[in-house]
């Protein structure tokens, strides 16, 4: 009998240790791995999306963002931060960023990921440091980086066309004035592949991007 | 052969493994049982961390790949043919329940078992609910195969179940009555070479105490409910060991024995005989199976997007489907191979009687059509476990240095040459016990030969259909 005592404080012990202990060196084992990186998984807008759809830093703190895909192949783009990167299924794919200015810097995906791709946007809000209203960024649009971002990935990375038409000099945009591009751009084009960016990018993000197609259709071509 | 009497109970060779002393001294210790569970808790714990914070990817998700690929292979392809219900003796899932009520892991408490200790409804002393358990979470399979969430949620409602069963009923009624799994490796492990049992009836019927049924100093009494006295088929005992320990007279051991003894029995002292409950369970499983293999298998790209939940009426019609040949569909068609079968025969027995003990012969096939559609992915996939034990949560970590490893599919071209066998194996042995079950039941050889043929034709029909499942 003393000796089945023994033995069952010893199950005791190992059953506790197996359901809090081992719980636990998980946990420690992704504090070491992980630290304090923060994640975005990338999803198809049918199942969700980012998640977290919005991520909060503060202002100068050093982050490691980690992303990685759930389903596809997706792209995350930082217009705001200079960040261009392709997610994979199953990979995790790092990037230290130190963003300095506080703001609201949107998340797309760059990849045409499902049929409501237009919908994968996430927002990093960047806080300042010692608190206070979050201030809208200003900063002038760079129209190349947002078509590498949002067009590239239907009319080609030098706007030579794929599922969308040719946007350099062999398509129509040099025949087309400012207010139909502004118009196509704001409301897609309806039973067609072409979503309305109205809603997600500013004037001023549309008239950079109509700058850059100009740019874009007067050069011969491109290499 | 017919069993008639407890004196000639095994009318098959046995060989007791229990003989080897240091087995028999390593059964018998009370802590053997929770040395089995207490790995399997732990992998159990590992599962539902990952499953719940992990990541959603599922080939990099530990409780995906360890649970529907490595532990289903294992269970399927080795643990079941090969030693029965000897998952249900490790399983963690009615462990906490069991120990509670116990208020003991390892030692024999004295005294009042913590429950309410109701007793299980009569109407349901059967494998329906077991069935239906079953066929509820197979619909969903694609989701929860696939969604580390899912397979979460999933197995920490059997926990939950099992633990709020173990405290209003007395004993394991939740591994007998209600776990899914635990249905189909019943049925199963009817199969298997090896088996727990008296080693003489005969010493049981003159032993007044019943130390097995009530419980003595040594061990509990029985978690499933059985009477080894009369225990003649594996589905009825959980491998516990509680009554090996109990027993004074030294009367339980485990066996070895030729396969699939249990499919032969027709009638043995303390048995209702052949049942409906377990014929549907039996038509269940091949069904699955054979649904499954056109879903996940077959090149029908859109029956996959409708099982995966896509969109609603798709899934809808699949469900319906799925349910309709499950429960409806292949039983009817074996309804009229075994009218055909009995009309040729001019057997005088009731159609119900024959259809229900003729089910028992697919019990083979079944199971080797679930070892040929788990090869099917098994060796394709396997090698995703690889990087999962440096980084079982799918977080970026490497903990053994492998978290990189690519995924390898083993052998793929030779997957069909070992599915063939094994399915034909289990074409063979089905038909073989069919031939016998028909003799058992119509008397005479001549008979039973006559009544094969439709039986013969729709195994057959399986299998050919499984075969076109796997070479396209
Ligand atoms: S205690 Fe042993 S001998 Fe007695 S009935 Fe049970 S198994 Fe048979
Ligand atoms: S018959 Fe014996 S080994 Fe089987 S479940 Fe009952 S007590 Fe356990």
């Amino acid at each position: 009998m003393g000796a089945m005592k023994g033995w069952e404080w010893l199950a005791r012990g190992l059953v506790l240790s197996v359901l809090v202990g081992l719980p636990l060196s998980l946990w420690a084992a992704d504090r070491v791995w992980n630290g304090s990186a923060r994640w975005w998984i990338a999803q198809i807008p049918e199942s969700g999306g980012w998640q977290p759809p919005t991520l909060e830093v503060q202002a100068g703190e050093e982050i490691r963002l980690r992303v990685t895909s759930a389903d596809v192949v997706h792209g995350l783009s930082i217009p705001g931060l200079g960040i261009s990167v392709t997610v994979e299924p199953g990979k995790v794919r790092e990037i230290r960023l130190r963003p300095e200015r506080p703001g609201r810097y949107r998340a797309i995906c760059t990849v045409v990921c499902s049929p409501r791709h237009g919908e994968m946007i996430a927002e990093l809000v960047v806080r300042p440091p010692g608190g206070g209203p979050i201030p809208e960024i200003t900063a002038a649009p760079d129209g190349a980086f947002l078509f590498q971002t949002y067009c590239a990935a239907c009319h080609g990375p030098q706007g030579e066309g794929k599922i969308g038409p040719p946007l350099n000099a062999a398509g129509r945009v040099p025949q087309m004035d400012e207010a139909t591009l502004r118009a196509i751009i704001r409301q897609g084009r309806p039973g067609t592949a072409m979503p309305a960016w109205g809603d997600r990018l500013s004037s001023e993000e549309i008239e950079a991007l109509i700058r850059f197609l100009r740019e874009l259709s007067q050069e011969p071509s491109r290499p | 052969m017919v069993v008639r009497g407890m004196a000639r109970a095994f009318a098959y060779p046995r060989l007791e493994l229990t003989r080897c002393s240091l087995l028999r001294r390593l059964v018998k210790h009370r802590a053997f049982q929770f040395m089995l569970i207490l790995p399997n808790l732990a992998v159990f714990v590992l599962v539902l961390v990952a499953a719940f914070l992990g990541t959603p990817v599922g080939n990099r998700n530990f409780a995906i790949i360890f649970v529907w690929i490595v532990w289903w292979a294992a269970l399927i392809i080795l643990l079941i043919p090969l030693a029965g219900r000897i998952w249900c003796a490790m399983c963690p899932i009615p462990a906490p329940g069991e120990w509670l009520q116990r208020l003991a892991i390892v030692t024999r408490r004295p005294g009042r078992p913590f429950t309410l200790g109701l007793s299980w409804p009569r109407a349901l002393r059967n494998i329906w609910l077991q069935n239906g358990t079953f066929l509820a979470v197979a619909l969903f399979s694609a989701l929860i195969l696939t969604r580390p969430l899912a397979t979460g949620i999933v197995l920490a409602l059997f926990i939950g179940l099992a633990l709020l069963l173990s405290l209003l009923f007395e004993r394991r009624v939740f591994c007998r009555y209600v776990c899914p799994v635990g249905g189909f490796i019943g049925l199963y492990a009817m199969v298997a070479p090896l088996e727990l049992r008296v080693k003489d009836p005969q010493v049981c019927v003159t032993h007044k105490e019943k130390d097995c049924l009530r419980g003595n100093a040594e061990g509990y009494p029985c978690p499933w409910m059985a009477y080894p006295g009369n225990l003649w088929r594996n589905i009825d005992c959980g491998l516990c060991t509680e009554c090996l320990k109990a027993c004074p007279k030294e009367n339980v051991g485990i066996f070895l024995r030729p396969f699939g003894q249990d499919l032969l029995l027709a009638r043995a002292p303390g048995w209702k005989g052949r049942s409906l409950d377990e014929a549907y369970k039996a038509f269940i499983m091949l069904s699955c199976a054979l649904i499954y293999s056109a879903v996940y298998i077959g090149p029908w790209g859109f029956l996959k997007e409708w099982a995966n939940l896509s969109d609603p009426a798709g899934f809808a019609l699949y469900a319906t489907g799925f349910l309709g040949v499950n429960l409806i569909g292949l039983p009817g068609v074996f309804l009229i191979a075994v009218a055909l079968a009995r009309w040729i025969a001019r057997a005088g027995i009731p159609l119900r009687r024959l259809f229900v003990e003729l089910a028992y012969a697919l019990v083979p096939l079944g199971l080797t059509g679930w070892i040929a559609f788990t090869l099917s992915f098994v060796l394709v996939n396997i090698s995703y476990a690889i990087p999962l034990l440096s980084d079982p949560l799918g977080r970026g970590w490497d903990l053994l240095g492998t978290a990189s490893h690519p995924w390898t599919p083993y052998i793929p071209e030779l997957v069909p040459l070992l599915q063939l066998p094994v399915l034909w194996l289990g074409l063979v042995v089905s038909i073989g016990l069919a031939f016998r079950i028909a003799q058992q039941n119509l008397g005479d050889a001549a008979k039973a030969r006559r009544a094969l043929l439709p039986i013969a034709s729709f195994m057959t029909l399986i299998v050919l259909l499984f075969q076109r499942l796997y070479l396209g």
